[in-house]
């Protein structure tokens, strides 16, 4: 028999008897409402963080500082003595304590070759704070004070308008700025000439003109902000510094390597805690949310997964009934010259589309109530909430394609015990049955 | 054309063996109408089956066109059955939801037939047997009659070269039973296949070209019956 009138066949089956069917369809249907909803959720909280961390900063940039507190706390902790003593003021051991900690709240050169040798680090860039006193915009004389952000080549923002700074004399200005008055749309801004004002090390007013090339999105927060390429920064807080002193960087942006996973991302932030310094990390929530939503998701999956192991048994049944009714029509099938391995398979074809229908009929459940119903409902309270990346659930049309399909594959493993009685049945007693 | 060699069919040989055919030699003519004749019990289903292939000897051949049936794997038999014979059963055994069409269809489906050749010979079959117009009916809705005539439709459509009946108007009121007979015989002539009838009924049997009659799983002359 043909593949195709095989699987027509076997529908037809199904569609005479789909009272007996409706059982083990509903239960499916139960088991991949819920896988979905599961499986949207995950997803969901996946795209919400791409989504933001697209806009806030790249995934390959970790921000570290030096940690005092790890060292000298630990050191307390290990002191022999169950209470303090006292020790005499005139030792000057407190002025001590305290010029070391300021000493081990800065970065060191040695401190930033250690960070670059841990595993998986390409590159660590000590960042330096700029004072910036204002900045004006061309075309007005208003004086604004954004914040100021160093932007790395290995950030990937999310433009609204123009495209991301690639020279020193750019800059990205946040979706904040669009909505001053001389504005109007995130496309005037683009190529429109910035000067920036700071006080440079000798007490006087200093500027840099640069250009605005790009309009960042709005992430979570909208708060104006300038993105000054890395070198820039340098360059200013050169110019800031004052007479002896030196550049001394309280941060280092990490660079990491690309296309790493959650867990060497968890890996090189261990490290780096454990070389003693304090990681500061938007990725780091991402980790944990996704993780979050990771088990969140696994629970769902698992209750969906008893549900759909429960109707397995259902499938089975429903197909042993079917076979017993149809024991003369497998009889004759026989008869007239079917194989026994044609037999099984139309039989098992059968049960496979019990499940065919009971993930379709659920997907389409779990879809509309997320489509019509929870997604604009999300959207809505996200939105009152101030929040402009709602929460939503995500169906991945091959997700779903494959719950279609691992569904089918597991109701025809469920009918193969049905479908080989039937495959093996002698002709001559199938049509003798009464 | 159809000719067996010492055939034996011996039921539950190692509990309650029961011989329901025994030592049966024959030879029959081809293109000829064949009635098994026989009291019930007397072993005519079980040579049937026999010698359609359902169901193998546990002694003896059977040849049909030169080839033996016993040595056959079920795979060949399989293709012996589609190819080579068609069924009418007393209970007529349709597939019950299924249309007129698509019963009618079910043997060339098996052997993969295309939609095409399908489509031209079970309309031509449909004809033969007068149910062009219930072509898309369910076969449940139909009378016994019209049941009989799918059936018979269903075993010509391959062009088999051996129609085997077993009472093929068992079920059916002595009126119908005659049309279903009537109509049997012009199929076989028309078709130019040996029909097997297996049939208690002797008026019946008179009809065919030859007769076997059976006792006990032996043949014997027919007025012994
Ligand atoms: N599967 C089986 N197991 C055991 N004995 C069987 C089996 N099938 C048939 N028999 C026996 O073999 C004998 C012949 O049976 P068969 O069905 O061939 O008779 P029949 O001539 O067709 O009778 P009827 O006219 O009633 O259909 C009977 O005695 C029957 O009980
Ligand atoms: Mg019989």
């Amino acid at each position: 028999m043909k593949f195709k009138d095989l699987i027509k066949l076997a529908n037809r089956q199904l569609f005479n008897r789909k009272w007996q069917a409706l059982l083990p369809i509903l239960s499916l249907v139960v088991g991949a409402t819920t896988m979905t909803f599961a499986l949207g959720a995950g997803f969901g909280v996946q795209s919400l963080f791409e989504k933001q961390l697209a806009a806030e900063r790249a995934p390959r940039l970790l921000e570290i500082a030096p940690d005092p507190s790890s060292e000298t706390e630990s050191e307390k902790d290990r002191s022999e003595e169950p209470v303090p003593k006292y020790t005499d003021p005139s030792e000057n051991k407190q002025a001590q304590e305290i010029t070391a900690t300021l000493e081990d709240l800065l970065l060191s050169d040695t401190d930033l070759k250690k960070a670059a040798k841990v595993s998986y680090v390409e590159e660590v860039s000590p960042m330096h704070s700029i004072n910036m006193k204002y900045v004006t915009l061309e075309g007005t004389e208003e004086k604004y004070t954004p914040g100021t952000e160093p932007l790395f080549d290995s950030m990937e923002l999310k433009m609204l308008a123009g495209e991301q700074a690639d020279s020193s004399g750019k800059v990205v200005v946040t979706e904040a700025f669009v909505e001053l008055e001389t504005v109007g749309s995130p496309q005037n801004l683009v190529g429109k000439g910035m000067t920036l004002t700071y006080i440079n090390g000798s007490g006087e007013e200093e500027q840099k003109e640069v250009t605005i090339s790009g309009v960042r999105a709005a992430g979570i927060a909208s708060t104006a902000r300038i993105f000054i390429p890395y070198d820039l920064t340098v360059t200013i807080a050169k110019a800031q510094l004052q007479e002896g002193e030196s550049l001394q960087p309280r941060r280092a942006a990490v660079r990491l390597q690309p296309d790493l996973n959650p867990d060497q991302r968890e890996q090189v932030r261990d490290d780096l805690k454990a070389t003693g310094f304090r990681v500061l990390d938007f990725a780091q929530d991402r980790d944990t949310v996704q993780r979050v939503g990771l088990y969140l998701t696994l629970a769902m999956a698992a209750f969906a997964g008893v549900v759909i192991f429960a109707a397995l048994f259902g499938v089975a049944n429903t197909m042993s009934m079917s076979v017993y009714e149809r024991i003369r029509q497998i009889g004759l099938m026989k008869a007239l010259g079917m194989s026994g391995g044609t037999v099984f398979l139309l039989f098992a074809m059968e049960g496979a589309f019990i499940g065919f229908w009971g993930a379709v009929i659920g997907i389409g459940i779990a879809y509309s109530i997320s489509a019509f119903l929870l997604n604009p409902w999300l959207a809505e309270f996200f939105s009152d909430k101030g929040v402009d990346a709602a929460f939503q659930f995500v169906f991945p049309p091959e997700w779903i394609l494959a719950i279609i399909v691992g569904l089918m594959a597991i109701a025809f493993l469920a009918s193969t015990l049905p479908a080989r009685r039937a495959a093996k049945a002698n002709p001559i007693e199938a049509l003798r049955y009464e | 054309m159809i000719e067996t060699v010492n055939l034996t069919k011996t039921y539950n040989p190692k509990r309650t063996p029961y011989t329901a055919i025994n030592n049966v030699s024959l030879s029959l003519e081809g293109g000829e109408s064949i009635a098994i004749m026989g009291k019930s019990g007397s072993g005519k289903s079980t040579l049937m089956h026999l010698l359609a292939g359902l169901d193998s000897p546990s002694s003896g051949e059977i040849y049909v066109n030169g080839t033996n049936l016993a040595a056959m794997s079920n795979r060949e038999l399989n293709t012996f059955r589609n190819h080579s014979v068609g069924f009418v059963f007393q209970a007529f055994y349709l597939m019950p939801y299924d249309t007129v069409f698509e019963n009618v269809a079910l043997p060339l489906r098996i052997r993969k037939s295309s939609e095409k050749e399908i489509e031209t010979q079970v309309t031509e079959m449909l004809e033969s047997v007068g149910l062009s117009d219930k072509r898309y009916v369910d076969t449940i809705d139909l009378s016994g009659g019209q049941k009989q005539r799918v059936s018979i439709a269903r075993a010509l459509v391959t062009n088999p070269q051996v129609v085997f009946a077993d009472e093929p108007t068992g079920n059916l009121d002595s009126e119908t039973g005659e049309e279903i007979e009537n109509l049997l015989f012009r199929m076989q002539k028309d078709y130019k296949a040996t029909i097997i009838v297996v049939t208690h009924d002797k008026d019946l049997a008179e009809k065919c070209d030859e007769i076997v009659a059976l006792k006990d799983g032996q043949v014997v002359d027919k007025d012994d019956v």
